[in-house]
């Protein structure tokens, strides 16, 4: 929280990192441990995922309440053959449909890196099968700035 | 100029925190967004926008921040340069440009290019305002508009 009594918007990025972390199986995260039992034989102790994009919209201010948790939605909008687009929305637990009132939305780009050749690398393809489990073609494609807004 | 724009950038020297750093052992993107807002609470003050922490009148809120990675930041000692300009004024919103680079040129290019929406805000009565003469005037002095 600020001054003005509303969570900072860099906190809005703290929070779709946590989601995104926890939604791409990093490192100590329950989807992780999920993977564990199915490791992909492909898999690099190097491979990482870096964020090169982010665009937030902020729609409401999301103030302090006692004991109000937020939700972060997160889904996968375009699987190209390095990279991937991640959209998230922030809004009150359960109110996850298309029509939900969020309090931010953000679109995001993510490249595969191989994190000791310091280089992008292609997406393996139990990656690819994980990132498709998550499009969700219902949902809303937020677009901060509107499609004539400055980029 | 014939836009109305000064052609002047306002300039901000910040310091990496040993803890912006994240598990990559880069400064992680969170960071940024915090260097980007620093920027511009100095960038408003120095334009004589100067709104007290305690105010709920003539506020600005974030509407948009966007952000796009482009070098891997690291800690150093060294101070990064955050230059921060308005590209766009309209009664009902500010947009800003930024970027993060090295103080000194080293030709790689910038860390970080972001681009910020700020819309004025009445805290008091919860409800959009419009950017008064006082503060167009005082942004103009920051203002490079994007080219054509």
């Amino acid at each position: 929280m600020d001054a003005y009594r509303h969570v900072n918007n860099t906190i809005y990025f703290r929070y779709c990192e946590q989601a995104r972390t926890q939604m791409l199986g990093f490192e100590g995260s329950a989807e992780a441990e999920v993977r564990s039992r199915t490791p992909d034989p492909e898999a690099e102790p190097t491979d990482g995922h870096v964020l090169i994009s982010a665009d937030m919209e902020y729609k409401r201010p999301l103030v302090y309440r006692n004991n109000r948790a937020v939700e972060v939605q997160s889904w996968v909008t375009r699987i190209g053959n390095s990279s991937f687009d991640l959209a998230h929305r922030i809004v009150a637990p359960g109110d996850l449909g298309p029509e939900a009132r969020h309090f931010a939305a953000c679109f995001s780009t993510m490249v595969a890196v191989d994190k000791a050749a310091q280089r992008s690398r292609k997406l393996r393809a139990a990656e690819v099968t994980m990132l498709e489990g998550y499009l969700d073609p219902a949902l809303p494609v937020p677009m901060p700035g509107g499609r004539r807004g400055p980029q | 100029m014939s836009d109305g724009g000064s052609g002047l950038k306002h300039r901000s020297e910040l310091q990496v925190r040993w803890g912006d750093q994240d598990a990559y052992q880069h400064v992680n993107n969170v960071a940024y967004a915090a260097y980007l807002q620093e920027a511009r609470a100095e960038m408003l003050d120095a334009a004589g926008v100067r709104a007290k922490a305690s105010a709920r009148q003539g506020t600005f809120v974030v509407a948009r921040l966007k952000v796009e990675y482009l070098r891997q930041l690291t800690f150093r000692p060294a101070p990064i340069a955050v230059t921060t300009w308005v590209s766009a004024m309209s009664p009902a919103r500010i947009t800003l440009r930024c970027e993060i680079a090295e103080p000194v040129d080293d030709g790689l290019g910038p860390y970080c290019r972001g681009l910020t929406v700020l819309v004025p805000y009445d805290l008091e009565n919860d409800y959009p305002r419009r950017v008064s003469e006082a503060e167009k005037a005082a942004l103009t002095h920051f203002l490079v508009p994007d080219p054509q």
